[in-house]
């Protein structure tokens, strides 16, 4: 009797790994609810790709071949007309990345473009050196701040906003065609990357579908993480209201300085990620995503917390100056607010949302810079 | 009487284990500055080559003093890499410290045949099996707990999470699996070791152990662990049952053998070899027998009692010290670590800091990349003593950057088993004020369960 009690018990822990008492889960009317997680995973992995990523990246592409095509036809003609083609074609390409940089995992991060086309503040001198010069390698690690589009932006707008035609010698009009070419080529690389490579078949595939390091919503999730904390909170904010250097404000740190509208530059990658997480794209309202997913796993207050955290923080941005360095002086008290607001942002992605989704936040990062 | 082939068996999976265990530890490297990379290599080196000399019985009890200290050494540079199972396998080390394990199947025992015995004391396998029985019941212990037990936390929030792998894993995203993983494990824990002892149900137990420990190991990444118990439980076999093991091993060896050295007048030797083996080993048995009334050696347990006593008993009153701290022990963690705590809940956390210099004239806020790797920052923003640790790290940067007297405070979040995200850390505290000690930490703030009840966001 007492045998049989024993295997009894060690039958029943044993049993606990991976009997239940119901084998088919149709039979099982308390069950019914029951979502394939894996499955949800893999459709928000194939909704990004296919109807948030693709296309934002088909956009960023047809914007840098326009952008391309400007600086040659300005590069022929300096005209104000195309000089204000070339810049409204230029403006459009920046607030196009702000949709498309926050995938940030794959490809964009492999082939290094957010380094090759926007690291700020840029730097005049180098550029200017290289003018005159004309012996410079694009592309390099040492002129990263010599090219992309905060460079643009310095040539195309000067202190004032506007730039005199007569300032446009051949060198520099042979720069900016350098430039947008540049753009435009690693543009390409990744985008074809994205269509072409493996990584797609991959990241959409039902070998990534777990919460590991390297599944797609790990890769989905670390991504949001590192993205935002380095390129939106401190690269935006964090930095140029000199949170970072004793609270000495670095005012010509931020992006778009000699354009000044780098609020509303932040204004649409706020937007952009929270179409992210509620999977809203240019080609659909709405679709598999991560919002979806963390009320399918009985989050619904943290899924409404996220999304509410971030119309907060796109009403504080609302109320900025167009430009970020001009806010600094009127009222850095302002960004401070910001900033605090982000964090906490920052907090929930790292606490709450991985917790609940069971990923784990540890980005090793690789872009090297 | 016990068979030394019982520790023999065991170390053959430990080293198995040490293979592996490096490369959780090269990722740190960046970090482990107190012995410098080189250290850290050589470290790991007598850490391997210790370990080598525990499986083969050679120079046994200095490579076990080694392997003690290198390994503990090792741990203790960075609490980021506590884990569980590397305090189990520097106690086992310790342990072995006192153990005469070489003493067959073993290199000294060829070296210096005077020290062979087919026989060691009991009390040598007892404590080993005492310190496992430890750990097991233990675990099962804290998993007595009500989000364990009536909330299934935090299997419900991880088993959904692994719903991708093969045949079980559609199973995991049923409501009512956690739970039979939680009862199952709280049971399995608690009454396994019962199980083991009694010779009837043993077989059924280690079972039960080999899909348990198989089963986490497929779904958490707890490495090593599963492995290390899996090896290890063998320790309640009978000496027999080792025996026959070593004795098909000793075969194998020796088929092995026949396959790969030149045939057929070897076989021939062979059988005889065997043969003239058992003889000799049977031999060995009597003339050991005889020997053993006089096994006596400054290693004896008359000699260790009362050292071996007490640390069992330190060992029985460590897990418990939590008892000393007011709060809720999962959020202070104030005597969590060191008690056998295992895969009891899910914490994830952000915690940032700003420092000011005396006067409030500078302030700054602390990116803690610049500091830390992204596994510290993640581990040091759910414990609090990290937390301290690491603000008076700053307040030390920033004395010598200029800062009069830094004040260091901090903003914290942080969500344990599945609960909305609440501060952990007072932040009007200053920490560079606070000393790091065993007291109590009453600059936490309490743990709120229905914090996301009362502050749910506005709509």
């Amino acid at each position: 009797m007492r045998y049989s009690l024993f295997a009894l018990l060690v039958c029943f822990l044993i049993g606990c790994g991976d009997s239940s008492d119901c084998p088919n889960p149709q039979d099982c009317p308390d069950l019914e609810e029951t979502v394939d997680l894996a499955e949800l995973r893999q459709e928000i992995a194939i909704h990004l790709t296919n109807n948030l990523i693709l296309p934002a990246y088909q956009d960023l592409s047809e914007k840098s071949v326009a952008l391309n095509q400007a600086a040659t036809t300005f590069s022929a003609d300096a005209t104000d007309e195309n000089l204000s083609n070339l810049k409204t074609a230029h403006q459009a390409l920046w607030y196009c990345w702000q949709k498309t940089s926050l995938f940030y995992f794959g490809p964009i991060v492999n082939n290094g473009l957010r380094a090759g086309i926007n690291t700020y503040p840029t730097d005049p001198d180098k550029i200017e050196a290289n003018i005159l010069t004309g012996t410079y390698q694009l592309g390099s690690l040492g002129n990263q701040d010599a090219e992309g589009l905060p460079a643009l932006d310095y040539l195309l707008n000067n202190e004032d906003g506007i730039t005199p035609l007569g300032e446009f010698t051949q060198e520099r009009l042979d720069y900016i065609s350098t430039l947008t070419t540049a753009i435009f080529e690693q543009v390409q690389n990744v985008e074809a990357d994205w269509n072409n490579g493996s990584f797609k078949d991959n990241f959409t595939g039902t070998n990534t579908t777990g919460t590991d390091v390297g599944s797609a919503m790990g890769l989905i999730v670390n991504g949001i993480d590192l993205h935002f904390q380095r390129f939106v909170r401190d690269g935006k904010i964090a930095i140029p209201a000199g949170l970072r250097s004793a609270g000495i404000p670095r005012p010509f740190a931020v992006e778009a300085l000699y354009g000044k509208y780098s609020t509303s530059l932040l204004l649409s990658s706020l937007n952009a990620y929270k179409d992210y997480f509620n999977g809203k794209s240019i080609i659909r309202n709405d679709g598999p995503c991560i919002l979806e997913y963390l009320r399918k796993i009985d989050q619904p207050v943290l899924a409404d917390q996220i999304d509410n955290h971030f119309t907060i923080l796109i009403d504080k941005v609302e109320l900025l100056d167009a430009s970020i360095a001009q806010q600094i002086e009127i009222d850095n008290e302002a960004l401070i607010e910001v900033f605090r607001s982000m964090q906490d942002l920052i907090a929930i992605f790292k606490s709450d949302m991985a917790s609940v989704m069971g990923i784990s936040i540890t980005n090793q990062d690789n872009d090297g810079d | 009487m016990m068979a030394l082939s019982v520790l023999r068996f065991y170390y053959h999976g430990w080293i198995e284990s040490l293979y592996i265990e490096p490369v959780y530890f090269f990722s740190y490297f960046d970090w482990l500055v107190p012995p410098g990379s080189t250290g850290i290599y050589l470290l790991f080196g007598t850490v391997f080559l210790s370990a080598l000399g525990i499986m083969l019985g050679l120079f046994y009890r200095q490579s076990a003093c080694l392997f003690f200290l290198s390994f503990t050494y090792i741990e203790l540079i960075d609490k980021t890499n506590y884990l569980n199972h590397y305090y189990f396998v520097s106690l086992i080390g310790f342990i072995l410290i006192f153990l005469p394990a070489h003493r067959d199947f073993s290199l000294d025992a060829i070296r210096l045949p005077k020290i062979k015995r087919l026989e060691i004391p009991r009390w040598t396998t007892d404590l080993i099996k005492f310190q496992l029985a430890l750990v097991y019941v233990f675990a099962g212990i804290a998993k007595l707990n009500p989000d364990w037990l009536f909330r299934a936390m935090p299997l419900k929030l991880w088993l959904p999470a692994q719903a991708h792998i093969p045949i079980i894993g559609p199973l995991l995203s049923y409501e009512i699996t956690p739970f039979l993983f939680s009862w199952g494990g709280a049971l399995y824990d608690l009454f396994l070791v019962f199980f083991l002892l009694y010779r009837p149900t043993r077989w059924l137990a280690y079972l039960a152990v080999v899909v348990f420990h198989i089963l986490t190991a497929m779904l958490f990444p707890i490495g090593i662990f599963p492995y290390v118990m899996i090896i290890s439980t063998l320790i309640f076999f009978s000496p027999e049952a080792h025996e026959n093991i070593l004795n098909k091993i000793k075969n194998w060896v020796g088929s092995i053998k026949r396959v790969f050295l030149p045939p057929a007048p070897i076989i021939l030797k062979d059988g005889q070899r065997s043969d003239t083996h058992q003889e000799t080993s049977s031999k060995n048995r009597v003339e050991d027998k005889s020997k053993n009334h006089i096994y006596t050696t400054m290693w004896s347990w008359k000699n260790l009692k009362p050292f071996l006593i007490c640390f069992i008993i330190i060992q029985l009153v460590i897990p418990f010290r939590y008892l000393a701290y007011p709060g809720h022990l999962f959020w202070t963690e104030q005597g969590y670590r060191f008690s056998w705590r295992v895969m009891l809940m899910e914490k994830a956390g952000y915690t940032t800091f700003t420092v000011a210099d005396e006067l409030g004239k500078k302030t700054e806020w602390i990116n803690n990349r610049d500091y830390l790797t992204a596994q510290q920052e993640k581990m040091m923003s759910t414990q609090p003593d990290m937390i301290l640790q690491f603000a008076h790290h700053i307040a030390d940067v920033y004395q010598e950057k200029g800062y009069q007297n830094p004040v260091v405070h901090c903003q914290s979040r942080v969500t344990l088993n599945g609960t909305l995200s609440q501060p952990l850390v007072n932040p009007k505290v200053n920490l560079a004020e606070i000393a790091r000690d065993w007291k109590h930490k009453s600059w936490l703030l309490p743990f709120d369960p229905d914090f996301g009840k009362k502050h749910l966001p506005k709509n």
